[in-house]
């Protein structure tokens, strides 16, 4: 299973960014793919984890601050052995090293990030990056389906 | 020469306190206190707010319970409109005060206090934490995320999120419970009880270890206090008040919440942003109780529940009086209410559209009262004309175990701590008494984040003589 993770704040404009991307990559990428899973939430939390360990692959998409907007990362996550207190809130890396660690999970993940052009409170991203939805769907869209191509070969 | 240590912040707690411990001139404890530090203000910035929005300005409280500040907030909104909502609306909130119930004692047990139970109170802080957990009972920490995980699935599958959703809403529920949902819940109800059976079992069996700590951790003569519904069972969303002492002798019964001022006053210390409730009749401080599992179990005859009740006629065995055994309520609670939503799905009408009663404001002023994880919550508003908050006093199950907590600190610390010598192990001690409280200073005064361990002995004059950090 491919599981798809948005997570960021929808009160705070182009902090919401991982949940319009992930969405849209669910629909766009569910008709070649039926074992897609889309999940959306405003933080990552170490109950996660257990959905995780029964995916094959994880693409978690985020927002950053700083650069020019619209500008995506990616980044292969290296699991990471999580460590301290652990229950508000965790990293991708944490997350697949514990999927790794308490259940023996193989899963996989890449990070993608997305410079947003506004923080500010509300509940729709910026105009700026309305504008550059269309493109920056295009090119997240692209960097999934060659990584998961590369994984499947 | 007389000395202070301060336990500055107190850490695996949600939110951000203090404890300062007094030594004597013979380097013995003489006084201590739980300090709360900071104030966020939600009754007052709420003033002037369209009554209608408190459920949800009052969720963003907390991140870990807000959906009884949800349950709370909506229960005294339903009051300002002076509707009965429909049966359907209630038995919907009572699943997903259950589903947080669940959530929360997950997190309390499994997160923060089993490393203290499984690796002890004398371990490296940095192994002290659910992974050291992981490390010597694989199993134990994958059962309290998928605990965990259960609740919070619950909550979203009624609420759509799960941290504050905005399905309560003034005279009920936004939207029915689909049976699609409602076959996906009963589908895991299963799993969580052999679960949480499994851990009760396990739990039990270790009890006698931790005989000191059940005999040191704030064992003092207080009252309890809870809802209890009409044959005094468990109750978690609506019923009366009930108040008891140690003893199994009622105090007080049959209580109506929304009267709560003419027997809880509400003192204010120097010392902490946190409020000291205390049962009028009996006076301040003497008036001290407690709220949270423990008091819950100690006032109700049964759970209403086959396995819970099971589970209770053994803890009714133990020493009420202690708060180590908050532990082990917690972990019956849990049991209850997969035990309970369970059976609220069953009932008949679970799946109707009626879940909703629409009226304007016909009162100026609405109580909402629910049992929260940690206790009792009171959320009390008042409005105008217009709709418009005038007044809000919110009294936060933390809050009620204020000066239940003090005392327990300086009962733990005469224990454990000897002037001459500090320790890891003697100062988690004190720390671990606060967190089997599982105080949430997030909703009671209202500060998030947690932060290392940082102690120190003070002169008279306030000069650090020694200093410990994490």
């Amino acid at each position: 299973m491919i599981l798809i993770m948005g997570y960021g704040n929808v009160l705070r404009s182009d902090d919401g960014i991982g949940h319009v991307v992930a969405q849209q990559m669910g629909q766009r990428l569910s008709q070649d793919n039926n074992e897609l899973c889309v999940y959306l939430m405003h933080q990552l939390t170490p109950e996660l984890v257990v959905r995780i360990a029964g995916a094959s692959y994880v693409i978690f998409i985020d927002a950053r601050e700083g650069g020019t907007p619209g500008t995506i990362a990616c980044e292969t996550v290296s699991p990471q052995i999580a460590e301290g207190v652990f229950t508000h809130n965790t990293n991708p890396a944490a997350l697949l090293g514990t999927a790794r660690e308490w259940y023996g999970s193989a899963v996989q993940g890449l990070l993608i990030s997305v410079v947003g052009a506004s923080f500010e409170y509300g509940d729709a991203l910026s105009h700026e990056m309305n504008v550059l939805l269309p493109t920056l769907l295009d090119e997240v869209e692209h960097l999934i389906k060659s990584h998961i191509n590369t994984v499947e070969a | 020469m007389s000395q202070k240590i301060t336990i500055d912040p107190v850490t695996r707690i949600e939110g951000h306190a203090k404890i300062t411990i007094q030594l004597n001139d013979g380097g013995e404890v003489e006084e201590a206190h739980f300090h709360v530090t900071q104030l966020r203000g939600f009754e007052k910035f709420c003033e002037g707010r369209p009554f209608q929005e408190m459920p949800s300005l009052m969720a963003r409280i907390c991140g870990i319970c807000p959906v009884s500040h949800l349950i709370a907030s909506a229960k005294a909104c339903d009051a300002l409109l002076a509707v009965r909502i429909p049966e359907t609306a209630v038995n919907l909130r009572r699943i997903l005060n259950l589903a947080q119930i669940m959530q929360s004692h997950a997190l309390s047990f499994f997160y923060l206090s089993s490393p203290d139970l499984l690796l002890g109170m004398d371990a490296d802080p940095a192994q002290r934490n659910i992974f050291g957990v992981a490390q010597m009972q694989p199993k134990l920490a994958r059962n309290g995320v998928r605990l965990r995980q259960m609740g919070q699935q619950i909550i979203e599958m009624l609420g759509e999120k799960r941290i504050h959703p905005a399905w309560v809403v003034p005279g009920g529920v936004s939207k029915p419970l689909s049976a699609d949902r409602r076959e996906t819940i009963l589908g895991m109800l299963p799993e969580g009880i052999e679960i949480i059976q499994n851990t009760l079992t396990w739990f039990r069996s270790v009890l006698a270890n931790y005989a000191d700590e059940i005999d040191a951790f704030a064992v003092f003569r207080t009252l309890f206090m809870g809802l209890v519904n009409k044959t005094n069972q468990l109750e978690m969303y609506d019923g009366t008040l009930r108040l008891m002492d140690g003893d199994w002798h009622n105090i007080a019964d049959g209580l109506k919440p929304e009267n709560y001022a003419e027997f809880i006053g509400e003192a204010v210390e120097t010392h902490s942003y946190l409020k000291s409730p205390f049962y009028k009749p009996m006076g301040y401080p003497k008036g001290v109780y407690r709220v949270g599992p423990l008091a819950r179990l100690n006032i109700v005859d049964n759970c209403g529940t086959p396995r819970a009740d099971a589970e209770l006629e053994f803890f009714h065995t133990l020493d009420s009086q202690s708060s180590f055994h908050y532990h082990y309520a917690r972990l019956i609670e849990i049991l209850y209410c997969f035990e309970k939503i369970d059976e609220l799905l069953h009932t008949p009408d679970i799946l109707s559209d009626r879940v909703r009663a629409h009226a304007q404001p016909n009162t100026y002023e609405g109580i909402g009262v629910a049992e929260a994880p940690r206790g009792t919550l009171m959320h009390h508003y008042k409005i105008d004309d217009n709709g418009l908050i005038t007044y809000v006093n919110l009294i936060i199950a933390t809050g009620h175990n204020n000066l239940a907590m003090d005392r327990g600190v300086l009962e733990v610390a005469k224990r454990y701590v000897h002037g001459a010598s500090l320790n890891e192990g003697m100062l988690n001690r004190v720390e671990a008494l606060i967190r089997s409280f599982d105080p949430c200073l997030s909703c009671s005064t209202h500060a998030v984040g947690q932060m290392p361990l940082n102690i120190q002995l003070l002169d008279p004059e306030g000069q650090v003589i020694e200093e410990m950090r994490r």
